[in-house]
Protein backbone atom coordinates (compact mmCIF):
# COMPACT_ATOMS: atom_id res chain seq x y z
CA UNK A 1 0.00 0.00 0.00
CA UNK A 2 1.10 3.69 -0.93
CA UNK A 3 1.24 5.59 2.07
CA UNK A 4 1.49 9.33 1.17
CA UNK A 5 2.83 10.60 4.37
CA UNK A 6 5.13 13.90 4.71
CA UNK A 7 6.43 14.15 8.06
CA UNK A 8 7.69 17.93 8.56
CA UNK A 9 8.39 17.91 11.86
CA UNK A 10 11.82 19.02 12.44
CA UNK A 11 13.92 19.19 15.76
CA UNK A 12 12.30 19.01 19.54
CA UNK A 13 13.90 21.57 21.92
CA UNK A 14 13.50 21.06 25.37
CA UNK A 15 11.52 22.96 27.45
CA UNK A 16 9.38 24.11 30.82
CA UNK A 17 5.72 24.62 29.79
CA UNK A 18 6.99 28.14 28.61
CA UNK A 19 5.74 27.30 25.28
CA UNK A 20 2.15 27.25 26.48
CA UNK A 21 2.62 31.10 27.73
CA UNK A 22 5.06 32.75 25.23
CA UNK A 23 4.82 34.73 22.11
CA UNK A 24 5.56 31.39 19.71
CA UNK A 25 5.58 29.92 16.04
CA UNK A 26 4.79 26.49 15.10
CA UNK A 27 5.38 24.40 12.59
CA UNK A 28 4.34 20.80 11.53
CA UNK A 29 2.24 18.26 9.56
CA UNK A 30 -0.94 18.73 8.75
CA UNK A 31 -2.86 15.64 7.25
CA UNK A 32 -6.02 15.95 5.20
CA UNK A 33 -7.91 12.96 6.17
CA UNK A 34 -4.41 12.18 8.01
CA UNK A 35 -2.95 10.87 4.09
CA UNK A 36 -3.31 13.93 1.81
CA UNK A 37 0.45 15.25 3.16
CA UNK A 38 0.17 19.01 3.86
CA UNK A 39 2.12 21.34 6.51
CA UNK A 40 0.84 23.97 9.19
CA UNK A 41 2.50 26.89 10.18
CA UNK A 42 0.96 29.19 13.36
CA UNK A 43 1.83 32.20 15.03
CA UNK A 44 0.42 33.05 18.92
CA UNK A 45 0.82 36.07 20.78
CA UNK A 46 -0.60 36.11 24.09
CA UNK A 47 -2.72 39.04 25.54
CA UNK A 48 -4.82 39.85 28.47
CA UNK A 49 -3.57 36.36 30.22
CA UNK A 50 -0.94 34.64 29.31
CA UNK A 51 -3.45 31.67 28.73
CA UNK A 52 -5.12 33.11 26.02
CA UNK A 53 -3.37 34.39 22.57
CA UNK A 54 -4.68 36.03 19.26
CA UNK A 55 -3.49 33.73 16.67
CA UNK A 56 -2.82 33.02 13.19
CA UNK A 57 -2.81 29.78 11.03
CA UNK A 58 -2.09 28.82 7.99
CA UNK A 59 -2.02 25.70 5.95
CA UNK A 60 -1.41 23.70 2.71
CA UNK A 61 -1.80 20.55 1.66
CA UNK A 62 -2.06 18.13 -1.43
CA UNK A 63 -4.25 15.21 -2.41
CA UNK A 64 -2.64 13.93 -5.12
CA UNK A 65 -5.52 12.49 -7.02
CA UNK A 66 -6.86 16.14 -7.45
CA UNK A 67 -5.80 18.99 -6.12
CA UNK A 68 -4.14 21.20 -3.68
CA UNK A 69 -5.08 24.05 -1.57
CA UNK A 70 -3.76 26.56 1.00
CA UNK A 71 -5.92 28.95 3.83
CA UNK A 72 -5.32 31.31 6.31
CA UNK A 73 -7.03 31.75 9.22
CA UNK A 74 -6.97 34.22 12.59
CA UNK A 75 -8.47 33.83 15.75
CA UNK A 76 -8.03 33.32 19.44
CA UNK A 77 -5.93 29.99 21.19
CA UNK A 78 -7.00 29.07 24.80
CA UNK A 79 -4.69 27.46 26.50
CA UNK A 80 -5.14 24.97 29.66
CA UNK A 81 -1.95 23.69 31.86
CA UNK A 82 -2.57 19.97 32.83
CA UNK A 83 1.01 20.30 34.88
CA UNK A 84 4.31 22.37 34.30
CA UNK A 85 5.18 20.34 30.90
CA UNK A 86 1.97 20.09 29.42
CA UNK A 87 -1.19 21.24 28.53
CA UNK A 88 -4.20 21.24 26.06
CA UNK A 89 -4.97 24.37 24.14
CA UNK A 90 -8.20 24.95 21.92
CA UNK A 91 -7.77 27.15 18.58
CA UNK A 92 -10.92 29.25 17.31
CA UNK A 93 -10.47 30.85 14.31
CA UNK A 94 -13.86 32.43 13.10
CA UNK A 95 -11.69 34.21 10.07
CA UNK A 96 -10.37 31.80 7.69
CA UNK A 97 -9.75 31.85 3.44
CA UNK A 98 -8.86 28.66 1.51
CA UNK A 99 -7.92 28.32 -2.00
CA UNK A 100 -7.75 25.31 -4.18
CA UNK A 101 -5.36 24.92 -7.15
CA UNK A 102 -6.68 22.58 -9.52
CA UNK A 103 -4.14 20.39 -12.27
CA UNK A 104 -4.85 21.19 -16.13
CA UNK A 105 -8.62 23.34 -16.39
CA UNK A 106 -10.17 24.35 -18.91
CA UNK A 107 -13.50 25.97 -19.21
CA UNK A 108 -16.12 25.50 -20.98
CA UNK A 109 -18.51 28.51 -21.66
CA UNK A 110 -22.24 28.73 -22.95
CA UNK A 111 -21.27 29.35 -25.96
CA UNK A 112 -19.28 26.10 -26.41
CA UNK A 113 -16.08 28.22 -26.52
CA UNK A 114 -12.79 26.38 -24.72
CA UNK A 115 -10.19 28.06 -22.68
CA UNK A 116 -7.42 26.79 -20.73
CA UNK A 117 -7.46 28.11 -17.12
CA UNK A 118 -3.89 28.72 -15.78
CA UNK A 119 -3.88 28.60 -11.95
CA UNK A 120 -7.93 27.22 -11.59
CA UNK A 121 -8.99 27.05 -8.21
CA UNK A 122 -11.72 28.17 -6.20
CA UNK A 123 -11.81 30.89 -2.75
CA UNK A 124 -13.81 29.66 -0.11
CA UNK A 125 -14.34 31.21 3.68
CA UNK A 126 -13.37 28.69 5.74
CA UNK A 127 -13.91 29.13 9.49
CA UNK A 128 -12.29 26.56 11.49
CA UNK A 129 -11.15 25.02 15.06
CA UNK A 130 -8.59 22.72 16.53
CA UNK A 131 -7.33 20.91 19.76
CA UNK A 132 -4.03 20.58 20.50
CA UNK A 133 -1.86 18.26 23.47
CA UNK A 134 1.19 19.89 23.77
CA UNK A 135 3.93 18.77 25.64
CA UNK A 136 7.42 20.37 26.25
CA UNK A 137 10.43 17.95 26.21
CA UNK A 138 13.96 19.45 27.00
CA UNK A 139 13.47 22.73 28.78
CA UNK A 140 12.55 26.34 28.04
CA UNK A 141 12.36 26.95 24.49
CA UNK A 142 9.96 24.33 22.49
CA UNK A 143 7.33 21.85 22.74
CA UNK A 144 5.49 18.91 20.29
CA UNK A 145 2.36 19.13 19.82
CA UNK A 146 -0.44 16.71 17.97
CA UNK A 147 -3.66 17.37 17.48
CA UNK A 148 -6.93 17.50 15.39
CA UNK A 149 -8.68 20.53 13.23
CA UNK A 150 -12.09 20.66 11.30
CA UNK A 151 -13.30 23.24 9.19
CA UNK A 152 -15.67 24.48 7.07
CA UNK A 153 -15.69 25.71 3.02
CA UNK A 154 -18.98 27.67 2.71
CA UNK A 155 -20.05 27.97 -0.35
CA UNK A 156 -18.34 24.52 -1.71
CA UNK A 157 -20.74 23.49 -4.50
CA UNK A 158 -24.25 24.94 -3.74
CA UNK A 159 -23.45 23.37 0.16
CA UNK A 160 -20.85 23.56 3.30
CA UNK A 161 -18.37 20.97 2.87
CA UNK A 162 -16.32 20.13 6.05
CA UNK A 163 -12.53 19.30 6.15
CA UNK A 164 -10.43 17.18 8.88
CA UNK A 165 -6.96 17.51 9.49
CA UNK A 166 -4.74 15.67 11.99
CA UNK A 167 -1.66 17.45 13.22
CA UNK A 168 2.15 17.13 14.68
CA UNK A 169 4.59 19.22 15.42
CA UNK A 170 6.90 21.76 17.23
CA UNK A 171 6.10 25.18 18.53
CA UNK A 172 8.74 27.68 19.43
CA UNK A 173 9.20 30.63 21.50
CA UNK A 174 9.94 33.81 19.74
CA UNK A 175 9.95 35.64 23.19
CA UNK A 176 11.28 34.35 26.04
CA UNK A 177 8.72 34.61 29.41
CA UNK A 178 10.47 37.23 31.92
CA UNK B 1 37.66 1.74 -39.90
CA UNK B 2 34.78 1.85 -42.81
CA UNK B 3 33.11 -1.50 -41.87
CA UNK B 4 33.26 -0.46 -38.12
CA UNK B 5 31.34 2.76 -39.18
CA UNK B 6 28.36 0.89 -41.22
CA UNK B 7 28.22 -1.84 -38.51
CA UNK B 8 27.76 1.12 -35.66
CA UNK B 9 25.12 2.98 -38.36
CA UNK B 10 23.36 -0.67 -38.63
CA UNK B 11 23.19 -1.07 -35.15
CA UNK B 12 21.97 2.44 -34.53
CA UNK B 13 19.04 2.28 -37.18
CA UNK B 14 18.21 -1.25 -35.73
CA UNK B 15 17.90 0.18 -32.26
CA UNK B 16 15.70 3.16 -33.45
CA UNK B 17 13.75 1.54 -35.73
CA UNK B 18 12.65 -1.16 -32.74
CA UNK B 19 11.60 1.55 -30.72
CA UNK B 20 7.98 1.64 -30.17
CA UNK B 21 5.43 3.88 -32.03
CA UNK B 22 5.49 7.40 -30.27
CA UNK B 23 1.68 7.04 -30.01
CA UNK B 24 1.82 4.19 -28.06
CA UNK B 25 2.10 6.14 -24.75
CA UNK B 26 0.32 5.47 -20.97
CA UNK B 27 -2.14 7.77 -20.17
CA UNK B 28 -2.72 8.39 -16.74
CA UNK B 29 -3.73 12.57 -15.84
CA UNK B 30 -6.20 13.80 -14.37
CA UNK B 31 -8.17 17.27 -15.76
CA UNK B 32 -10.75 19.36 -14.64
CA UNK B 33 -14.05 20.73 -16.70
CA UNK B 34 -14.93 24.13 -15.92
CA UNK B 35 -18.85 24.47 -16.90
CA UNK B 36 -21.82 26.79 -15.26
CA UNK B 37 -19.97 27.47 -11.87
CA UNK B 38 -18.97 23.63 -11.45
CA UNK B 39 -14.92 22.03 -11.53
CA UNK B 40 -15.19 18.35 -12.56
CA UNK B 41 -12.34 16.06 -12.47
CA UNK B 42 -11.51 13.98 -15.10
CA UNK B 43 -9.19 10.61 -14.74
CA UNK B 44 -7.72 9.40 -17.88
CA UNK B 45 -6.07 6.21 -17.50
CA UNK B 46 -5.03 3.55 -19.99
CA UNK B 47 -3.91 3.39 -23.85
CA UNK B 48 -3.35 6.12 -25.56
CA UNK B 49 -2.05 4.51 -28.87
CA UNK B 50 -5.74 2.85 -29.50
CA UNK B 51 -7.28 6.57 -30.02
CA UNK B 52 -10.59 4.79 -28.81
CA UNK B 53 -11.77 6.49 -25.27
CA UNK B 54 -14.44 4.90 -22.80
CA UNK B 55 -15.98 8.05 -20.94
CA UNK B 56 -17.84 6.32 -18.14
CA UNK B 57 -20.81 8.21 -16.03
CA UNK B 58 -21.10 6.96 -12.90
CA UNK B 59 -23.98 6.13 -10.54
CA UNK B 60 -26.36 7.78 -7.95
CA UNK B 61 -23.79 8.38 -5.16
CA UNK B 62 -21.24 7.13 -6.68
CA UNK B 63 -17.93 8.55 -7.97
CA UNK B 64 -16.02 8.16 -11.28
CA UNK B 65 -12.87 6.06 -9.96
CA UNK B 66 -15.29 4.06 -8.50
CA UNK B 67 -14.77 1.99 -11.69
CA UNK B 68 -10.99 1.84 -11.55
CA UNK B 69 -10.51 -1.56 -10.57
CA UNK B 70 -11.25 -5.15 -11.43
CA UNK B 71 -12.15 -5.65 -15.46
CA UNK B 72 -11.43 -1.91 -16.29
CA UNK B 73 -7.52 -1.68 -14.93
CA UNK B 74 -6.91 -5.13 -16.20
CA UNK B 75 -8.59 -5.63 -20.08
CA UNK B 76 -10.05 -2.19 -20.46
CA UNK B 77 -7.19 0.46 -19.86
CA UNK B 78 -4.85 -2.01 -21.71
CA UNK B 79 -6.54 -1.73 -24.81
CA UNK B 80 -8.36 1.48 -24.55
CA UNK B 81 -8.20 5.02 -22.82
CA UNK B 82 -11.13 4.62 -20.06
CA UNK B 83 -12.13 8.41 -18.47
CA UNK B 84 -13.05 8.37 -14.87
CA UNK B 85 -15.88 11.64 -14.32
CA UNK B 86 -16.78 12.86 -10.84
CA UNK B 87 -20.63 14.49 -12.25
CA UNK B 88 -21.25 18.19 -10.97
CA UNK B 89 -21.65 18.17 -7.03
CA UNK B 90 -20.44 14.64 -6.27
CA UNK B 91 -17.48 13.12 -5.31
CA UNK B 92 -14.44 15.40 -5.89
CA UNK B 93 -16.08 18.18 -8.10
CA UNK B 94 -15.95 21.25 -6.58
CA UNK B 95 -17.20 25.19 -7.82
CA UNK B 96 -19.67 28.02 -6.52
CA UNK B 97 -22.88 27.97 -8.21
CA UNK B 98 -26.73 28.56 -7.53
CA UNK B 99 -28.72 25.09 -7.30
CA UNK B 100 -29.63 25.17 -10.77
CA UNK B 101 -33.82 24.68 -12.04
CA UNK B 102 -33.27 21.77 -14.18
CA UNK B 103 -30.19 19.65 -12.80
CA UNK B 104 -30.59 16.87 -15.58
CA UNK B 105 -30.29 19.46 -18.30
CA UNK B 106 -27.28 20.49 -16.84
CA UNK B 107 -25.08 17.73 -16.61
CA UNK B 108 -26.27 16.97 -19.99
CA UNK B 109 -24.34 19.90 -20.80
CA UNK B 110 -21.28 18.92 -18.19
CA UNK B 111 -21.04 15.80 -20.32
CA UNK B 112 -20.80 17.54 -23.56
CA UNK B 113 -18.33 20.16 -22.04
CA UNK B 114 -16.27 17.18 -21.20
CA UNK B 115 -16.48 15.90 -24.90
CA UNK B 116 -15.32 18.97 -25.84
CA UNK B 117 -12.53 19.00 -23.74
CA UNK B 118 -11.39 15.42 -24.75
CA UNK B 119 -11.38 16.25 -28.67
CA UNK B 120 -9.70 19.41 -27.82
CA UNK B 121 -6.95 17.79 -25.86
CA UNK B 122 -6.45 14.10 -27.97
CA UNK B 123 -8.07 15.08 -31.04
CA UNK B 124 -11.38 15.49 -33.07
CA UNK B 125 -11.23 11.74 -34.51
CA UNK B 126 -11.22 9.71 -31.67
CA UNK B 127 -13.07 6.89 -30.90
CA UNK B 128 -15.39 8.03 -27.90
CA UNK B 129 -17.82 5.21 -26.59
CA UNK B 130 -20.33 7.04 -23.66
CA UNK B 131 -20.80 4.15 -20.75
CA UNK B 132 -23.25 4.51 -18.12
CA UNK B 133 -24.49 2.81 -15.10
CA UNK B 134 -27.30 2.97 -13.26
CA UNK B 135 -28.38 6.97 -13.14
CA UNK B 136 -24.97 6.95 -15.39
CA UNK B 137 -26.94 5.20 -18.01
CA UNK B 138 -30.38 7.47 -17.23
CA UNK B 139 -27.65 10.28 -17.96
CA UNK B 140 -25.71 9.34 -21.02
CA UNK B 141 -29.20 8.36 -22.21
CA UNK B 142 -30.60 11.53 -21.78
CA UNK B 143 -26.89 12.88 -23.51
CA UNK B 144 -27.33 11.09 -26.95
CA UNK B 145 -30.88 11.80 -27.06
CA UNK B 146 -30.35 15.71 -26.38
CA UNK B 147 -30.10 17.19 -30.04
CA UNK B 148 -27.41 15.92 -32.10
CA UNK B 149 -24.88 14.86 -29.05
CA UNK B 150 -25.26 11.24 -30.58
CA UNK B 151 -23.02 12.25 -33.56
CA UNK B 152 -19.93 12.92 -31.09
CA UNK B 153 -20.01 9.07 -29.81
CA UNK B 154 -19.11 5.81 -32.07
CA UNK B 155 -21.23 4.01 -29.31
CA UNK B 156 -23.51 3.63 -26.32
CA UNK B 157 -22.75 0.85 -23.57
CA UNK B 158 -25.55 1.04 -21.00
CA UNK B 159 -24.87 -0.62 -18.15
CA UNK B 160 -28.31 -1.36 -16.22
CA UNK B 161 -29.28 2.31 -16.77
CA UNK B 162 -32.76 3.58 -16.02
CA UNK B 163 -34.15 5.46 -18.96
CA UNK B 164 -37.48 5.58 -17.46
CA UNK B 165 -37.93 6.46 -13.71
CA UNK B 166 -41.69 5.67 -13.73
CA UNK B 167 -41.46 2.18 -15.41
CA UNK B 168 -38.59 1.36 -13.16
CA UNK B 169 -40.36 1.99 -9.94
CA UNK B 170 -43.50 0.23 -11.55
CA UNK B 171 -41.45 -2.45 -12.84
CA UNK B 172 -39.89 -3.24 -9.36
CA UNK B 173 -42.89 -4.96 -7.56
CA UNK B 174 -43.48 -7.10 -10.16
CA UNK B 175 -39.59 -8.35 -10.28
CA UNK B 176 -39.07 -8.90 -7.04
CA UNK B 177 -41.83 -10.86 -6.36
CA UNK B 178 -40.89 -13.25 -9.60
CA UNK B 179 -37.37 -13.30 -7.91
CA UNK B 180 -38.92 -14.67 -4.89
CA UNK B 181 -40.60 -17.00 -6.50
CA UNK B 182 -37.72 -18.45 -8.41
CA UNK B 183 -35.96 -18.48 -5.31
CA UNK B 184 -38.30 -20.64 -3.14
CA UNK B 185 -38.64 -22.68 -6.38
CA UNK B 186 -34.93 -23.22 -5.37
CA UNK B 187 -35.67 -24.16 -1.81
CA UNK B 188 -33.46 -20.83 -1.12
CA UNK B 189 -33.72 -19.39 2.60
CA UNK B 190 -37.36 -19.96 2.24
CA UNK B 191 -38.46 -18.37 5.29
CA UNK B 192 -36.82 -15.20 4.06
CA UNK B 193 -38.03 -15.24 0.62
CA UNK B 194 -41.47 -15.62 2.02
CA UNK B 195 -41.66 -13.20 4.21
CA UNK B 196 -40.58 -10.76 1.35
CA UNK B 197 -42.34 -11.66 -0.70
CA UNK B 198 -45.79 -11.15 1.44
CA UNK B 199 -44.31 -7.84 2.00
CA UNK B 200 -43.84 -7.13 -1.34
CA UNK B 201 -47.19 -8.10 -2.16
CA UNK B 202 -48.88 -5.49 0.38
CA UNK B 203 -46.91 -2.66 -1.47
CA UNK B 204 -48.17 -0.43 -4.37
CA UNK B 205 -45.50 0.77 -6.52
CA UNK B 206 -46.93 3.33 -7.89
CA UNK B 207 -47.20 5.24 -4.70
CA UNK B 208 -44.96 7.58 -3.15
CA UNK B 209 -45.24 6.39 0.48
CA UNK B 210 -44.25 2.58 -0.31
CA UNK B 211 -41.12 3.67 -2.62
CA UNK B 212 -38.57 3.47 0.12
CA UNK B 213 -40.02 0.51 1.08
CA UNK B 214 -39.64 -1.24 -1.49
CA UNK B 215 -36.29 0.20 -1.74
CA UNK B 216 -35.34 -1.36 1.10
CA UNK B 217 -37.03 -4.83 0.32
CA UNK B 218 -34.80 -5.10 -2.54
CA UNK B 219 -31.69 -4.00 -0.52
CA UNK B 220 -33.13 -7.04 1.25
CA UNK B 221 -33.14 -9.29 -1.54
CA UNK B 222 -29.66 -8.33 -2.69
CA UNK B 223 -28.48 -9.71 0.51
CA UNK B 224 -30.32 -12.96 0.55
CA UNK B 225 -29.26 -13.59 -3.22
CA UNK B 226 -25.47 -12.76 -2.34
CA UNK B 227 -26.17 -14.74 1.09
CA UNK B 228 -27.28 -18.04 -0.94
CA UNK B 229 -24.53 -17.60 -3.87
CA UNK B 230 -26.83 -17.01 -6.31
CA UNK B 231 -24.88 -13.40 -6.84
CA UNK B 232 -21.44 -13.39 -6.02
CA UNK B 233 -20.34 -10.13 -3.50
CA UNK B 234 -18.97 -6.92 -5.02
CA UNK B 235 -17.28 -5.16 -3.08
CA UNK B 236 -13.53 -5.87 -3.06
CA UNK B 237 -10.82 -4.75 -1.13
CA UNK B 238 -9.19 -3.33 -3.67
CA UNK B 239 -12.96 -1.25 -3.93
CA UNK B 240 -12.65 -0.31 -0.51
CA UNK B 241 -8.98 0.70 -0.61
CA UNK B 242 -10.00 3.13 -3.71
CA UNK B 243 -12.78 4.55 -1.88
CA UNK B 244 -10.89 5.77 1.55
CA UNK B 245 -7.64 6.31 0.11
CA UNK B 246 -7.35 7.69 -3.34
CA UNK B 247 -11.16 9.16 -2.83
CA UNK B 248 -12.22 11.33 -0.41
CA UNK B 249 -14.38 9.86 1.90
CA UNK B 250 -15.89 13.15 3.47
CA UNK B 251 -16.28 15.06 0.59
CA UNK B 252 -17.85 12.19 -1.15
CA UNK B 253 -20.58 11.52 1.55
CA UNK B 254 -21.41 15.09 2.17
CA UNK B 255 -21.74 15.67 -1.58
CA UNK B 256 -23.77 12.92 -2.27
CA UNK B 257 -25.99 14.22 0.81
CA UNK B 258 -26.44 17.49 -0.87
CA UNK B 259 -26.44 16.66 -4.58
CA UNK B 260 -28.87 14.13 -5.49
CA UNK B 261 -29.74 13.97 -9.20
CA UNK B 262 -31.06 11.01 -8.91
CA UNK B 263 -33.70 12.11 -6.65
CA UNK B 264 -34.54 15.15 -8.91
CA UNK B 265 -35.05 12.75 -12.11
CA UNK B 266 -37.34 10.82 -9.86
CA UNK B 267 -39.13 13.98 -8.98
CA UNK B 268 -39.42 14.95 -12.15
CA UNK B 269 -40.29 11.52 -13.50
CA UNK B 270 -37.78 11.38 -15.97
CA UNK B 271 -38.12 9.15 -19.06
CA UNK B 272 -36.43 9.20 -22.51
CA UNK B 273 -38.66 6.25 -23.53
CA UNK B 274 -39.82 8.57 -26.60
CA UNK B 275 -36.98 9.76 -27.77
CA UNK B 276 -35.13 6.00 -28.10
CA UNK B 277 -36.47 6.07 -31.64
CA UNK B 278 -34.09 8.68 -32.15
CA UNK B 279 -31.43 7.48 -31.27
CA UNK B 280 -29.65 5.51 -33.90
CA UNK B 281 -25.75 4.90 -32.85
CA UNK B 282 -24.49 1.71 -32.23
CA UNK B 283 -25.63 0.47 -28.72
CA UNK B 284 -24.97 -2.17 -26.42
CA UNK B 285 -27.14 -2.87 -23.12
CA UNK B 286 -25.76 -5.01 -20.48
CA UNK B 287 -27.92 -6.05 -17.43
CA UNK B 288 -27.92 -8.34 -14.45
CA UNK B 289 -30.19 -10.79 -14.51
CA UNK B 290 -31.23 -10.21 -10.48
CA UNK B 291 -31.03 -6.96 -10.44
CA UNK B 292 -34.03 -5.67 -8.37
CA UNK B 293 -32.50 -1.95 -8.24
CA UNK B 294 -32.90 -1.35 -12.24
CA UNK B 295 -35.00 -4.77 -13.65
CA UNK B 296 -33.52 -5.95 -16.59
CA UNK B 297 -37.28 -5.33 -17.96
CA UNK B 298 -36.06 -2.08 -18.38
CA UNK B 299 -33.09 -3.35 -20.71
CA UNK B 300 -35.56 -4.89 -22.71
CA UNK B 301 -37.62 -1.95 -22.98
CA UNK B 302 -34.63 0.07 -23.92
CA UNK B 303 -33.38 -2.58 -26.62
CA UNK B 304 -37.06 -2.43 -28.53
CA UNK B 305 -37.03 0.74 -28.99
CA UNK B 306 -34.09 1.96 -29.49
CA UNK B 307 -33.74 3.01 -33.33
CA UNK B 308 -30.27 1.49 -33.39
CA UNK B 309 -29.51 -0.70 -36.32
CA UNK B 310 -26.69 -2.32 -34.55
CA UNK B 311 -27.85 -2.86 -30.82
CA UNK B 312 -26.92 -6.01 -28.72
CA UNK B 313 -28.82 -6.42 -24.75
CA UNK B 314 -26.92 -9.02 -22.80
CA UNK B 315 -28.22 -10.04 -19.63
CA UNK B 316 -25.54 -11.57 -17.49
CA UNK B 317 -27.00 -14.65 -15.11
CA UNK B 318 -25.57 -14.28 -12.29
CA UNK B 319 -25.31 -10.27 -11.27
CA UNK B 320 -27.36 -7.72 -10.16
CA UNK B 321 -27.06 -4.44 -10.42
CA UNK B 322 -22.68 -4.13 -11.28
CA UNK B 323 -22.57 -7.14 -13.29
CA UNK B 324 -19.09 -4.99 -14.15
CA UNK B 325 -17.95 -6.64 -10.56
CA UNK B 326 -19.67 -9.50 -10.58
CA UNK B 327 -19.20 -10.98 -13.51
CA UNK B 328 -15.86 -8.88 -14.89
CA UNK B 329 -14.78 -11.80 -17.49
CA UNK B 330 -17.95 -11.27 -19.44
CA UNK B 331 -18.71 -8.46 -18.99
CA UNK B 332 -15.45 -7.11 -20.57
CA UNK B 333 -15.36 -9.52 -23.25
CA UNK B 334 -19.15 -8.09 -24.11
CA UNK B 335 -17.47 -4.24 -24.09
CA UNK B 336 -14.19 -5.26 -26.18
CA UNK B 337 -16.35 -7.15 -28.63
CA UNK B 338 -18.61 -4.45 -29.30
CA UNK B 339 -15.83 -1.95 -29.29
CA UNK B 340 -13.88 -3.31 -31.82
CA UNK B 341 -16.78 -3.94 -33.96
CA UNK B 342 -18.20 -0.48 -34.07
CA UNK B 343 -14.99 1.66 -33.84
Amino acid sequence: MFIRFVCLCGFIIQTSGACLTAQTVDLGYAGNNLWNPGISAGYHKPFASVSISWAAKSIAYWDPDSHGAVSGMIGLRWNKKRNDISGWSLGLFPLGIYRSFLPETWEVDGAGNLTRIRGAGNLYLNPSADLRFERSVYGKNGSWYVGMSGSLLMGYNTYLLPLMFIEAGITLPTQTQP
Amino acid sequence: MMKKRLLLTFLGVSLLAGCGDPMSSELSETIYVRHNGADMPAYIHGNRASNTFILVLHGAGSYGLAFRDGIFTSELEERYAVVYYDQRGQSMSQGQYETPEDLVDLMVEDVMALVKVLKQKFGSRINLFLMGHSWGGALSGATLTTEDFQDEFAGWINVDGAHDFPFSASSRRRFLMSVADEQLFWGNSILEWEGLRERVSDLDSLSEDDYAPMLREAATANKLLAGDGVVPGSLSGEKVRRAILENNPITWFVSDLFVQPFQEARDMEFSITPKLRDLTIPTLIIFGKYDVSVPPTLGADAFDRLGSQDKTLLILENSAHHPHDTEPEAFGDAVVEFIERVR
